[in-house]
Formats: C-alpha cells, sequence, structure tokens
C-alpha cells in the first residue's frame, strides 16, 4: 500500500467545505490491514503484508489528519512511513474561498533510507456545492539523508460532485531540487450503500529525473458488517520526488476497520441522537434509515443516512407537522437545520413517500394514532 | 400612573391573547370543523387550568398529518391534557413547558407520579428536563419503570449533570443492543456512573454544577 497522494482528498473536502449545511466536527479513524504484491521498477516483485492506520479529524472550514503505514516485506525488512495533513477554508466571498494547505511526512525503507518533506499550499477556490475549479501554488523542503532541496510547484484543478460520484481532474507542475515533471490526472470516487470506489488515471509528462508514463489505481471497499469492510486494491503508480517513493505496481487485499463511535458523525452536544443503532447495534427499521444529530451553538442539524432512499420528508413539532423534505447531502445523507429551544420535540421521517417511520438513533414512543414518534431533547 | 397601570395590564391582556390567538390559528384548516371546534373547547379548558397549550396544538396536528380522525385526535389531546395536568400537579405549578412535557412522556412509559415529585423535591431550582426525558428513554428501551426512574433519581443525587446523564442513558441502551438486560445494564451504569461522580475532583466553584441560563 502506497499514500493516496494529498490531491486524492481535495474533490472531498472541497465538496464538504463548500456545502454550508454539511455537519461540522466528525472524526474519522479507520484502521487497514492487508497482503500485498508489490513490482518496484527495477526490483523483483514481493509480498508484503501491511497496517494503515489513518484518523481525521473534519469540519466545515478546516481539517486535520494522520496516516502511518507499516510494510513488511518477504525478505524481513520494512518500510515505515508516517504523514499529517492539515487545511483551512476561508469564509466564502461570493464563490470564492481561499485555502492553506500543509503537509509534512517522513518515512525510513530497512535502516538505511531515510526521507522528510513539509509542503505548504495556498488554494483559491471558486465552488459551489456541486463543482468547483481551484488553483494555486506549493512550496515546500524536502530531506533526504543530510542533503536538503527545495520545492516549488503550481497546481490546478476541478471537481464535480453529482448524486453519489465525485470527479475531479488535476494538472500539476513539480520542482524538486532539478528534478522537475508535470502530471494529468483524473479521479472518480463513487458510494453507493455498502460499496466505496475509486479510481484514477493519468500520465507523466514534461519530465526532468521524474520519469515518465501513465500511471492509474483501482480501489474498492465493500462494508461487510457495520465498521468492518474489506478493501481490494490495484494499480500502478509514478515516482513521487517529493515524498519520496519510488514507481511501482501493487495489488492488496485487506480489511478495513472502522473504529467504534469516531467514524460516524456523532453529536459534539448532549442532543438526542446516536442511538445504539447507528452504533451498530439493533436492527434499523424500514428503509434503515438512521438520525445523527449535532447542535452547533443553537442550530441542530439532523443528518439522516438512508443509503438508496431518493427523498426524505420530515414532519414534528418544530414543522407544525407539516411534511418538509430534507436536503441532499451525498453519499445518501439528507440533512435539515433548524434552531430550537431547550425543551422535548417530536418528529417522524419518510423516505420516498413511503410510511412515517422513526429513524435509528432516536428514541421513540408510542403517538396514539396507531404509530411512533421520535422524540428529540434539546437540553 | 393609573393611566400608565392600566394601559400595562391592557398591553400584558393583549399579549397574552395575541399568544393564545397564534397558538390556536396554528389550527386552522388544519381539523374538520367538528374536530377544530372541540379541540378549542379543549385548549381553552386547559389553559384555563394552567397547563401548556402548544403540545396540544402539536398533539391536533400530529394526528391530522397523520391521518387520524376526529374522535382520535381528540381522545389523544385529552390523554396528553391529563398527563400534563398529572405532571404538573407532581412538579409543582412553576414547571417549564418543557418540564410538563418531558414529565407527561415519562408518566406515560410507565414512571409514577410521585418519582416525578421526588425528582422535583430534590431539584427544586433546576430544571430537570433532561433527567425526565432519560427515565422514559430508560422505560422504552426496556428498563422496568421503577428501576429506570430509581436510577435517575439516584444519579440526579449524586450530581451527575444533563451531558452525564445523556451518555448513561447512551451507556444503556448500547449494552442492551449488545444482549444484555435492560435492568441489569441499568444497575450496572448506574453504580459506574454514581462511583465516577463521586471519585471526580470538586469544580472551582465548590462542586455545584453550573446553572443553566433561562
Amino acid at each position: 500500500m502506497r499514500f493516496a497522494p494529498a490531491s486524492r482528498w481535495l474533490g472531498a473536502c472541497c465538496a464538504l467545505a463548500a456545502s454550508p449545511a454539511a455537519a461540522r466536527a466528525q472524526v474519522a479513524a479507520t484502521l487497514d490491514a492487508g497482503a500485498s504484491y508489490v513490482q518496484y521498477d527495477g526490483f523483483i516483485g514481493s509480498g508484503a503484508t501491511s497496517l494503515t492506520p489513518s484518523v481525521q479529524y473534519r469540519t466545515s472550514h478546516a481539517s486535520l489528519g494522520a496516516r502511518g503505514t507499516v510494510l513488511v516485506f518477504e525478505s524481513g525488512n520494512t518500510s515505515l512511513e508516517g504523514v499529517l495533513t492539515g487545511d483551512g477554508f476561508s469564509p466564502a466571498v461570493g464563490a470564492a474561498r481561499l485555502e492553506v494547505a500543509g503537509e509534512a511526512g517522513a518515512s525510513t525503507y530497512s535502516s538505511f533510507a531515510k526521507f522528510a518533506h513539509t509542503i505548504a499550499q495556498v488554494r483559491l477556490h471558486l465552488m459551489n456545492a456541486r463543482r468547483g475549479v481551484w488553483g494555486g501554488p506549493l512550496a515546500g523542503h524536502i530531506v533526504t539523508g543530510s542533503a536538503g532541496r527545495a520545492v516549488h510547484g503550481v497546481e490546478g484543478g476541478l471537481w464535480v460532485r453529482t448524486g453519489a460520484a465525485t470527479l475531479s481532474a488535476t494538472a500539476s507542475r513539480t520542482e524538486v531540487g532539478d528534478t522537475a515533471f508535470s502530471d494529468l490526472d483524473g479521479r472518480l470516487g463513487w458510494r453507493r450503500g455498502d460499496w466505496d470506489v475509486e479510481g484514477s488515471i493519468g500520465t507523466r509528462f514534461a519530465s526532468r529525473g521524474g520519469g515518465e508514463g501513465g500511471y492509474g489505481d483501482l480501489s474498492a471497499t465493500y462494508q461487510l458488517i457495520p465498521r468492518l469492510g474489506v478493501v481490494v486494491a490495484g494499480g500502478r503508480y509514478p515516482s513521487d520526488p517529493v515524498r519520496g517513493s519510488i514507481p511501482g505496481s501493487f495489488f492488496t487485499v485487506g480489511f478495513r476497520v472502522t473504529a467504534p463511535g469516531v467514524a460516524e458523525e456523532r453529536p459534539v452536544a448532549v442532543v438526542w441522537g446516536v442511538g445504539a443503532a447507528a452504533l451498530g447495534g439493533r436492527p434499523t427499521p424500514a428503509g434503515g434509515a438512521v438520525l445523527v444529530v449535532v447542535q452547533l451553538d443553537s442550530l441542530l442539524v439532523l443528518t439522516i443516512r438512508a443509503p438508496g432512499a431518493h427523498r426524505i420528508e420530515l414532519m414534528g413539532d418544530f414543522t407544525d407537522w407539516q411534511p418538509v423534505p430534507l436536503a441532499t447531502a451525498g453519499d445518501g445523507r439528507f440533512q435539515y437545520g433548524v434552531h430550537l429551544a431547550p425543551g422535548v420535540y417530536r418528529f417522524d421521517v419518510r423516505l420516498d413517500g413511503g410510511p412515517w417511520i422513526v429513524p435509528a438513533g432516536a428514541e421513540s414512543a408510542p403517538d396514539e394514532f396507531g404509530g411512533r414518534a421520535g422524540t428529540l431533547v434539546v437540553p | 400612573m393609573r393611566r400608565a397601570a392600566a394601559g400595562l395590564l391592557l398591553a400584558l391582556g393583549v399579549g397574552r391573547w395575541g399568544v393564545a390567538r397564534a397558538q390556536t390559528d396554528r389550527l386552522a384548516g388544519r381539523l374538520p370543523e367538528p374536530t377544530h371546534a372541540a379541540a378549542l373547547a379543549l385548549i381553552d379548558s386547559a389553559r384555563a387550568a394552567g397547563l401548556p397549550a402548544d403540545p396540544l396544538v402539536n398533539k391536533a396536528l400530529e394526528g391530522a398529518s397523520k391521518g387520524a380522525d376526529g374522535p382520535r385526535i381528540l381522545a389523544a389531546m385529552r390523554l396528553l391534557a391529563h398527563d400534563l395536568g398529572v405532571a404538573r400537579d407532581a412538579l409543582g405549578a412553576s414547571s417549564s413547558e418543557s418540564e410538563l412535557v418531558a414529565g407527561g412522556a415519562a408518566l406515560r412509559a410507565g414512571v409514577a407520579p410521585d418519582f416525578l415529585a421526588r425528582l422535583r423535591h430534590e431539584h427544586p431550582d433546576e430544571p430537570v428536563v433532561v433527567p425526565l426525558a432519560v427515565m422514559a428513554d430508560l422505560v422504552t428501551s426496556g428498563v422496568p419503570a421503577d428501576t429506570a426512574a430509581r436510577d435517575v433519581l439516584t444519579l440526579a443525587r449524586a450530581g451527575l449533570r444533563e451531558a452525564q446523564l445523556v451518555e448513561f442513558r447512551r451507556d444503556v441502551e448500547r449494552d442492551i443492543a449488545l444482549g444484555a438486560p435492560a435492568g441489569a445494564s441499568a444497575a450496572v451504569r448506574v453504580s459506574a456512573a454514581a462511583r465516577g461522580v463521586a471519585a471526580a475532583p470538586a469544580t472551582p466553584t465548590g462542586g455545584t454544577p453550573p446553572r443553566r441560563k433561562p
């Protein structure tokens, strides 16, 4: 396994930053464990086992992440990599937002190759909730052994989110000391139900010491049970003089474990939500809708996760029991923001015009009309 | 001076009338006429008894949106008015609307009025919406009503804050989802939660949790 370039996450970050109703303050942590076959250019192919812990804290305006990889080859040699990433978005001025991003990482192979890098980037985004373009310079420094080299570059790209898919394209020119190269690549991320598929294809050209040619990869994750998925990935990647990896091909089969209680959006205040069902407990009701409530000052953001649903309506004490449609937020999520004073509120939701139900994650009580109503308590 | 006082009284009267009007206006066009008139009468009578009208209006609107017929809507409103009345008697006349709604839900779940009164007696100046809601949720989750009420009283007495009560409820629900008997989970969790509070250091202001703004 290999670190995905920082730009891989850009589409998702931009999509989140562009969504004003997105639930903020999410923490996601995963642990990938797998078996790989790797074929580095100039080396004999080798089996390897890998362990990749990852944690990310994300709000609508900023994110912090940390990832690491331990790779043990057939020979017994070990490769260790670690990277910290962070970015922050300015408030929007019209469709424009400024992003400042940083990345720092280090890697070692066996006991003799050591590598470290730091990169800072500034990007100007023009975007709305579904599409955007961005561009900006990057600068940094790498250290190989005792020698250091400056990094300069410029990147630009565009992304489009449509339904369950996010498509992005990036063009970049990077100079690392006397090495220079250009990349052009496109990425597609697609999520539906228990499937999460990502793919990329790209080409390197106008290179001076950075290699040339095409590359691409494809990964598919299938959620076996809550918090446990199986991952199959394979492809080819180019050299990365910034992060210190040589070109190669790989095929990996592994498992992804999602840390309990943090991968789901969680309430950041004492608002009813994230019941046992959202934590993988009792069966969900018809439609599999799961409610998560996040409180942001006096604003409550109700997020219903219902993969496969096309339309979700909500009605309750705070809508005068008139159905209101929830806004789609992608990935099978639908959201509704409402300012509520402290109190007890009752509500129901409806998926695709079906019966009114109480989503899992919310307490419910009989409604005296032959059904049930969910309870939302705002302390 | 007398004129100013009369003006103030008039303004207060008009204000209260305006609020009442706004509450009942929410029902306009949502209920068939015979039911509408009966619902308004029921709301007026509850208001005269010092009970909040909004929960009754909400109940009527809920029934209308769910396609219930008139008699069923009125029966649900009467039931709620009764619960609100019992909750008010147990929690005191100065209780907030939210407390009465939460108390009514706890009563409907099966909690005895005496537990509501004890909760208020032990916390006369604090809002008890969350403890009441936790009681109701625990019972709904399968914890016997008396056990749930006693557990929440124990934790409230031990000084658990609202967030800790919510966490306690979440822990119990998680245990139940994983297969633990509801009553046993509550007993274990309440013991752990109470010990945690007892072991916690006092707050700088002397140990009492901060009061919430009105």
